[in-house]
């Protein structure tokens, strides 16, 4: 998954485990950046009655790095409180949640949370956790619930936009949701964890004879009726950048983005429910910046630790897994014959691989892909998703994003990210080789490389995943929570009731 | 804690990376709240940590003097004894730790918690 338990460690601690990570100029107002944030995987519609919510022991942070030396020049910080309306009861809520109003006895919600939103600008200030100069976007900020079912949540959907807080102090603006959404992120789980047999082509895998796995089989969304946790912001682009960039090719038009989730490091338990407390700084415990990396790029001996380290730690201590991945190697083996071309380039103890390099650590130089560029204008290696914010929104996007064909889609993956990029598609064929011959041009990429996929998709103008995602054309972008009543089911419902 | 004698100046751990895997996070906790208290609710603690009339020496009469002037502990404290032999101690409270060297005081604690 792009990064649902994706370390041994944070696969025991959901509440503080990042999943996906989104970056995008507003398609609906361009003047704007769009951050979103996802938590807590893979939630069972159903799992009440303690239905999901933000660890309000946790500090959630998403980061933006404007000057390209890997480390947070502002960050957005996340605080959640919890209160019971009604604790005598074992019940989410006693009766309809009709609307979205502040904790009250009163209420018919019983676990309801609110949030603080704060801004640190870090220039200046040097590098460190608490280094910054904050300001208070909003507090006492309305989560909306779980979506439960017609009878509890009635009016989802107005719940939800009741959520979405327009905010300004100091300055400083930002449209901001916190709470459920549909997973926005599609994949074949079953097939990329079964030793890689993808669906469409799994009759070419080495164990297709044994298993007797046939070519052509569809791909199944393996995420399709689960539901996140959402950190969505939507900030002015003049609040992001360093300086107001005169076009696409500046580079300070580019920032890089990544999420982090941090636990006090003392923390005491008396034994008596929730009779503990947290204390002492922050200790770092989930990162994210590209999908996909700590899921399947770092060793799992390194993984734990790579969730504790910032970004400028991955072109030092991690360089070597982004180098030589893992996945590239194994690919020849999994598909005997299918990709020669890899095998032979991976068979050359000093090849590298400079394409996922600058993919995935410093963003894509400006001489790379005529007329585009997201990189970081220093080189320093940092797993950061970089979006050229110069760059305008699609009018038809493409969910191959800049791996589209013929053209490639410049507004897409991996320049920012948006909900609908087939994200998984996009780094398997770049993991695969088809990326490689844009920095090396005496590589020619396997004809595989550029046509592998999961198989989750119609085609490159498929925006929805075949009807298994329901993206919003508007702030939050991701679709209503699959209802607790309406699923699992045969058929999943997305909407509301 | 200046006025605590440790061997220089309390240095200040802050940084939000810091070099604590979540491995060696959950060992910290665990060992902090086994072999440590928290200061304040452990009867008898606060005297371990104002030392004994008898046998205070002279640096720990200003710990004495500090919680005399009218101290108030408003949220929790916790130490975290990290080496008996050098005293290193780590203090927790808020969102901050304070690493302090009291090898005197590491001893004392550490025989408060012996069976």
């Amino acid at each position: 998954m792009s990064s649902h338990r994706e370390a041994p460690e944070i696969s025991k601690d959901p509440v503080a485990d990042s999943t996906d990570l989104y970056a995008f100029v507003s398609p609906d107002d361009p003047n704007t950046v769009t951050l979103i944030a996802n938590y807590i995987p893979l939630q069972a519609p159903g799992g009440g009655p303690n239905f999901y919510e933000f660890g309000e022991d946790v500090l959630y942070e998403i980061h933006i790095d404007n000057t390209g030396d890997g480390n947070p020049d502002i960050s957005y910080q996340f605080r959640f409180t919890t209160v019971n309306n009604i604790p005598s009861s074992f019940l989410y809520n006693d009766g309809p949640i009709m609307s979205l109003t502040p904790p009250s006895a009163s209420s018919n919600w019983n676990r309801q949370q609110t949030y603080s939103l704060t801004r640190v600008d870090h220039h200046g200030w040097g590098w460190g956790w608490g280094n910054g100069q904050t300001t208070v976007l909003g507090n006492g900020l309305l989560c909306p619930p779980c979506n439960i079912g017609p009878l509890s949540t009635p009016t989802y959907e107005s719940l939800a936009s009741a959520a979405v807080h327009q905010l300004s102090a100091g300055g400083h603006s930002a449209t901001v949701f916190a709470g459920q959404r549909a997973e926005g992120f599609y994949v074949d789980l079953g097939a990329v964890f079964d030793l890689g047999d993808l669906r469409p082509f799994a009759g070419d895998h080495a164990g297709a004879k044994a298993a007797g796995l046939l070519n052509g089989m569809p791909g199944v969304n393996s995420t399709a009726a689960v539901n996140v946790h959402s950190l969505a912001l939507q900030v002015p682009t003049a609040e992001l950048t360093r300086a107001r960039p005169e076009g696409p090719s500046d580079p300070a038009a580019v920032i890089g983005v990544w999420t982090t989730a941090s636990r006090q490091q003392v923390r005491i338990g008396f034994g008596g429910g929730d009779d503990c407390f947290q204390t002492g700084p922050w200790s770092q415990v989930s990162r994210l910046g590209n999908p996909l990396v700590n899921e399947l790029i770092i060793g799992i001996g390194d993984k734990d630790s790579w969730n504790t380290q910032p970004p400028t730690a991955d072109g030092q201590q991690f360089l070597h897994y982004f180098a030589q991945p893992l996945l590239a190697t194994l690919l020849p083996g999994l598909y005997p014959g299918v990709f020669p071309l890899l095998a032979k380039y991976n068979s050359v103890p000093t090849n590298t691989r400079p394409d996922l390099e600058a993919i995935l650590l410093t963003g894509i130089p400006p001489t790379v892909i005529p007329g585009f560029t997201n990189y970081n204008g220093t080189g320093v290696k940092a797993d950061q998703l970089r979006l050229n914010t110069a760059i305008r929104p699609s009018s038809s996007p493409n969910n191959l994003g800049l791996l589209g064909t013929p053209v490639g889609d410049v507004a897409g993956f991996p320049n920012g990210r948006r909900v609908f990029d087939d994200v998984a598609t996009i780094e398997l064929r770049a993991v695969a080789g088809a990326t490689l011959p844009l920095v090396d041009s005496a590589f020619s990429a396997d004809a595989a490389a550029g046509g592998v996929s999961f198989g989750l998709t119609s085609g490159q103008s498929d925006l929805t995943a075949m009807n298994t995602e329901h993206y919003l054309d508007r702030f939050p972008y991701l679709g209503t929570p699959y209802s607790g009543f309406s699923n699992p089911s045969s058929t999943p419902v997305s909407v509301a009731p | 804690m200046g006025t605590t004698d440790h061997d220089g100046e309390p240095q200040e751990s802050g940084t939000w990376f810091g070099n604590f895997s979540r491995r060696t996070f959950i060992q910290r906790g665990t060992l902090t709240a086994a072999a440590v208290g928290v200061v304040g609710s452990v009867p008898g603690l606060s005297g371990l940590l104002a030392g004994g009339a008898s046998e205070a020496p002279a640096a720990e009469a200003d710990a004495t003097e500090f919680e005399a002037g009218g101290g108030t502990l408003t949220e929790p404290l916790v130490a975290h004894v990290k080496d008996l032999s050098t005293g290193e101690i780590s203090l927790f409270q808020g969102e901050r730790q304070v690493l302090i060297r009291d090898p005197a005081l590491a001893s004392r604690l550490f025989s408060a918690v012996r069976p």
